[in-house]
Formats: C-alpha cells, structure tokens, sequence
C-alpha cells in the first residue's frame, strides 16, 4: 500500500529526521500559555501532545511546524545530518489543524494540486490518497460543499501528499465518522516506519497511537 | 548623568544667546529670534526620525531577540519626533506670517514637515491598531523601515514639485536673511542644546518605558 | 521555487476570477468616481493640470480600495495558516504583488478610456499618457503591497490601509501628476518615467527583505 500511494522514487530511500525542542515557552501579552516544555523525536518515533483545552496544544503543534516563533527557548530540525529552516523545512513537514483551512473557492483536487505544487511535490501522488480517504467522488467539488467530515479527510489529506518526514496532526479524529478514524489510523499504521509523528489530542484512543507522550498543563 | 549636564549649560546658553548675544537681522528685526528654535526643532525632528529608522532596523536584524530594547527606542523617538515635528510646524507657520504674509505656503520646507507628520500619524494609527498583539514590534518596525525608504524619493522630488519660499542662509547668495558670526553662533548652540534635549528626554522615556514593562511583569507573578 | 510563485499566482487569480471581490470593488469605485467627476464638471473646460489632478485621485482611491484584499482576505477566510505551512514566503509574496499589478492594469484600463471619453480630454502624447499611467500604477503596487500584508496583520480596517499608504504613495503619485500633466500638453516626461520605475524597484526590494518578518506567525 506504502508503493502504491507513494510512488515517486524517494519513497525507498532511507531517511533520518529529527526534531529537538528545549525549554520552550510561550506567552501572549501577560497570559502563560505553557513553559520549559522540552522534548525530541526522530523518524520512527511518534509523540502525543496531550492537556485540557487551552493548555497549548496548537501552539505547540504551530513551533514544532517551524510556522510560530516560541517565546524563549530553541527548537532545531535536521534531516540527515543537515539543519533545517524556512523553505526546506515546510517541504518535509504536514501539518492538519483545525485553523489550517484550505480555500472554499476552490475544488478538492485544485488545493491538493496548490499545495503540491507550492512545496515541489508531484500532484499526481494524491490521486491514490483521495480513494483511500474516501474522497473519490469529491474531488471535483468546491471545497465550501463539503460536509465537516469531508474537509477534515482533505485537510489530512493535504499534510500527507508530499510524504513528508515531519506529521503534525492536531485533533486529527475531529469531525470524522468511525470509518474516517480507522482509515486514519490505518494510514498511521503504513506511514509509522519513515515518520516522526505528532498528534496533538484529547482523545485517549488517539494518544495511544503514539510512543511517547508530552503533557501540557 | 553626562547628558542631563550638557543640557543644563547649553540650554540656558542657547536662550540666552538667542535672546541677548545675537543681534537682530537688518529686514526682520527682532523676529528672526525664531530661528533659533524654528531650526534646531526642524532637525531635532528629522534627526528623531532617522534614529526611529534605525532603531527600527536594529530590531528586525536582531530577530534572535537580540535587541528587545530597540522597540522602545524607536517608538518613543517616534513620540519625540511627533512633537518635535509639530513645534517646528508652529514656530514656522508664525514666523511665515511675520515675513511673508501668510501662515502657510506649501514650500518645499513646509511640505516635508507635514509629510513627515503624516507619516507619524500613520505609524500611531498602525501601533494603535495592534494593540495587545505580539506582533506589534515587528510590524510598527518594518512600516517605519519603508517609510524611511522612502524619504530619500522626497527629498529629490519635492523640490522639483514646489517652489522655494524658504531662504537658504548659509550659502545662497540672493536669500533674505543673511548671518553674521553671532547669530551663526547662537544658531550653532541652539542646534546642540536641543540635540541635547532630545537625547535627554529619549533616555528618560526609555527608562521609563523599561519600568513600565518590569512593573507589569512583576504583578503577574 | 518558480514553481510555488506559479502555484500561488495560478492560485489567486482563481479565486478572484470566482469570487470577483476585488475587482468589482476597484472598478466600481473608479467608475463611479469618474463619472461622478464628469457630471459634476458639466462639461466646463478643465486645465491640464486639473485633469491630471483628477485623474491620479481617482486611481489613488480605487487602488486603497483593492489592494489590501489579497492579504486581508488570507487573515479572514482563515487561510492564511494553510498557506504559511504550504508555501515559502518568496512565493508568497511575489504572487500577492503579481495580483495587485493585474488589479492596478485593470483599474487603470478602466479609467483611462472613462475619464478621457467623458471629460473631453484631448492628449497630445497618447503613448506617454499610457506609459506614464503604467508606471504610476506599477509604483502603486509596488509599494502598497507588503503594507497590505502589515494591515491584514492588524486586523484590517478599511481606512487604516489607506492612512498607512498615503505618505508613502505621495512621491510617485506626485510625479505621475507631473508626468501626465506633460503628457497631455505633448512634453515629455522619461526623467519621470525612471524615477517611477526607481521608485518600483526600491520598494520591491526592501518589500522581500521585510517580507519574513511581517508574515511569520508571533
């Protein structure tokens, strides 16, 4: 299945990530949204962000993205032995949240093709996703016609296509049906071995997809 | 303070010579006194400008958070700028009715200040409206760094947009005002007292801006 | 990278061409505004100088009226996000002044033939008044870009956009006045034409170098 749905050739090659966070902070103004978080996590490995809402999560899923500067504290990525930064990091690194939001004016398969396109990624690898992820049939439709669940499978969609070697997913089970979550956790399953993967998450079923654990409170 | 010393000595010295040492120009009498202050509040404003610009580019080159302190530097210059900006308009704008009839003429002189005005306004309207965003910082700081872009622009076309009512004193030979060595002295010191002033009044504000921030982390704790 | 500034481009310009905010906006204003002109002319002979005056107001105001939705439309359709994790900030930004370059071209091309036609305006130097028109618009563009990113920051209200843009667009609005003054009256005008073009390029430049620092999230 790993053959099928990625198939450029990187898809063989060995690759080694890894993401060190230390001592990270972050305030707005005068609220402390969390402090001294640290944490490391290299391609194989998988991390749960989990706390009571409010506590950071998503803030924490927006630096580990490299997309939000933290308050104090460093954060690095490396991809076999080279640092990270800027553009060659937004090209290894998915992220799906719930405030990262495709275009409503355009078609399933016109996002997948942007979002391919803007990171150098070949669009034709997708096609294979929307037929796992059920999304076949909507491919052609404007995205402001989709049901929650719908644009939830997109967006997952959208942080997987180019294969990249850093996931974040943030509530990644939000607004999906069963069927939605055990292909999710399926596909987990099949990109587990060449990924570090993040999942910012409530839910104790989610979390128990990871190896490790970073507690927010 | 070093500063606060200078201060103390050149400024009364500034007024003194302003008033008593300098003698009174042939054709304006006793109200060419104003350019003893009209002057030095035109540069103090765009010397204020250009160090907000700078302090600016200090702070976004610093993106490690390596020059925090660059922000108060630059907003407060802003807010010194402003006011400064605004004396010279009014000291200028009186002293045009006495020489020339009228209290505003759109001079090359006269449209630069207001544009650096306008400029100010712009820049607090920016601040104001991200209040309480992390964000201010850097974005007040890089409108300051284009509009300091785009200050040399001005300065090449204004003069070729608008006619020069304003007499040049030191070197153009058909001009109205013409100066003697006191009055050039007096000018001299005036321009130092109120450089002075201003570097005075920026440390104290930026001192008290540092308080202001120390305080409020203190009563989070 | 070539390939994400064309991803983004084809992007926008999708979008617009659907939704049509920012187009409809400029133009009816210009429109409006130019025929508000005329009328209330009623036909009496204007100078030159009056004309060229009109002229660069009216696309001053249609441009504050659509230049800062490329970004403000980002920041409220909740985009912006999904952007900022898809693509690098160079594309970013090239598209964003790619479009207002079009939104300026289109403003422009309705403006011209309006206010030529209705106001009765006889142009000695057709091609001048063009190239002059280009360039002011172009300098527009290129200036206003990267402050329609700072306001969409900001929360995006209408007026501040245009409050923040007027010192800045005041010297090649000056000399485009200056520039299509002469034009109508058949001088020249190519030291304006390169000042306008300077002017362009400056703003561009620094435009890139601040450009990180405006659109990364805090």
């Amino acid at each position: 299945m790993s053959r099928r749905i990625f198939c450029t050739t990187s898809t063989m090659t060995v690759r080694s990530f890894s993401l060190d966070a230390v001592s990270l902070s972050k305030s707005y103004g005068r609220t402390r949204v969390f402090e001294n978080v640290s944490f490391s996590i290299a391609t194989g490995e998988s991390a749960a962000f989990t706390g009571p809402n409010g506590s950071g999560k998503s803030t924490l899923c927006d630096i580990a993205a490299g997309i939000r500067r933290p308050g104090r504290g460093t954060i690095s990525h490396y991809l076999n032995g080279a640092p990270l930064q800027g553009e060659s990091l937004l090209r290894v690194t998915g992220l799906a949240a719930p405030r990262v939001n495709p275009y409503d004016e355009l078609t399933g398969m016109e996002n997948v093709r942007f979002a391919a396109r803007a990171r150098g990624a070949d669009p034709l690898t997708a096609a294979p996703l929307f037929e796992f992820f059920g999304l076949a049939r909507h491919r052609d439709k404007l995205l402001r016609h989709y049901s929650s669940g719908m644009r939830q499978r997109l967006k997952l969609i959208l942080s997987v296509l180019h294969d990249p070697a850093l996931l974040i997913l943030d509530e990644p089970g939000a607004n999906l049906d069963d069927e939605g979550r055990w292909k999710l956790a399926e596909f987990i399953e099949l990109i587990r071995a060449r990924t570090a993967l993040i999942i910012a998450t409530n839910d104790r079923g989610e979390a128990a997809l990871c190896s490790s654990e970073v507690r927010l409170d | 303070m070093a500063i606060t010393r200078l201060v103390h000595v050149f400024m009364p010295a500034a007024i003194v010579m302003a008033f008593v040492y300098a003698p009174a120009a042939e054709v304006l009498g006793e109200t060419s006194r104003l350019l003893y202050f009209h002057v030095p509040l035109a540069w103090v404003s765009v010397m204020a400008f250009a160090v907000s610009g700078i302090a600016s580019v200090a702070f976004l080159a610093g993106s490690k958070g390596r020059f925090p302190a660059a922000e108060t530097t630059f907003h407060n210059s802003a807010t010194l700028g402003t006011f400064s900006a605004l004396l010279a308009t009014a000291t200028g704008s009186v002293w045009a009715k006495l020489m020339w009839g009228s209290y505003w003429n759109w001079d090359p002189r006269e449209t630069s200040i207001v544009i650096l005005l306008l400029i100010y306004f712009a820049y607090f309207s920016l601040r104001s409206a991200l209040a309480g965003k992390a964000s201010r910082g850097r974005l007040s700081a890089a409108y300051l760094v284009i509009a300091m872009t785009v200050m040399p622009f001005f300065v090449f076309v204004i003069p070729r947009v608008f006619r020069s009512l304003h007499p040049d004193p030191v070197i153009n030979p058909g001009m109205k005002i013409l100066l003697e060595p006191e009055m050039k002295l007096a000018l001299i010191v005036s321009a130092a007292a109120f450089s002075l002033l201003y570097f005075h009044l920026l440390r104290i504000t930026n001192r008290v801006s540092k308080i202001q921030a120390a305080m409020e982390d203190l009563s989070d704790e | 990278m070539i390939e994400a500034i064309l991803a983004n481009i084809a992007k926008d310009f999708r979008i617009e061409f659907r939704r049509r905010f920012a187009v409809n906006v400029a133009l009816s204003f210009a429109a409006i505004t130019t025929l508000a002109v005329s009328l209330t002319a009623g036909g009496a002979r204007l100078e030159t100088r009056t004309h060229a005056l009109l002229f660069w107001i009216i696309i001053f105001f249609s441009a504050m009226n659509g230049l800062s939705h490329v970004f403000t439309r980002e920041e409220e359709e909740g985009t912006a996000l999904f952007l900022r994790t898809t693509s690098p900030e160079l594309a970013v930004f090239t598209a964003k002044l790619v479009f207002n370059m079009a939104v300026m071209a289109v403003i422009a091309a309705a403006v011209v033939p309006l206010y030529v036609f209705f106001l009765n305006v006889e142009i000695a130097s057709p091609g001048r008044f063009a190239l002059v028109a280009c360039a002011g618009s172009a300098a527009i563009a290129s200036s206003t870009t990267a402050l329609g990113a700072i306001v969409a920051r900001a929360g995006g209200r209408g007026s501040l956009f245009t409050i923040i843009s007027f010192p800045v667009v005041l010297p090649p609005l000056w000399v485009s006045i200056k520039a299509t003054q002469s034009s109508i009256a058949g001088g020249g005008a190519a030291q304006s034409i390169v000042f306008l073009l300077a002017f362009s390029g400056a703003l561009v430049a620094v435009s890139y170098m601040l450009f990180g620092h405006i659109w990364i999230e805090e």
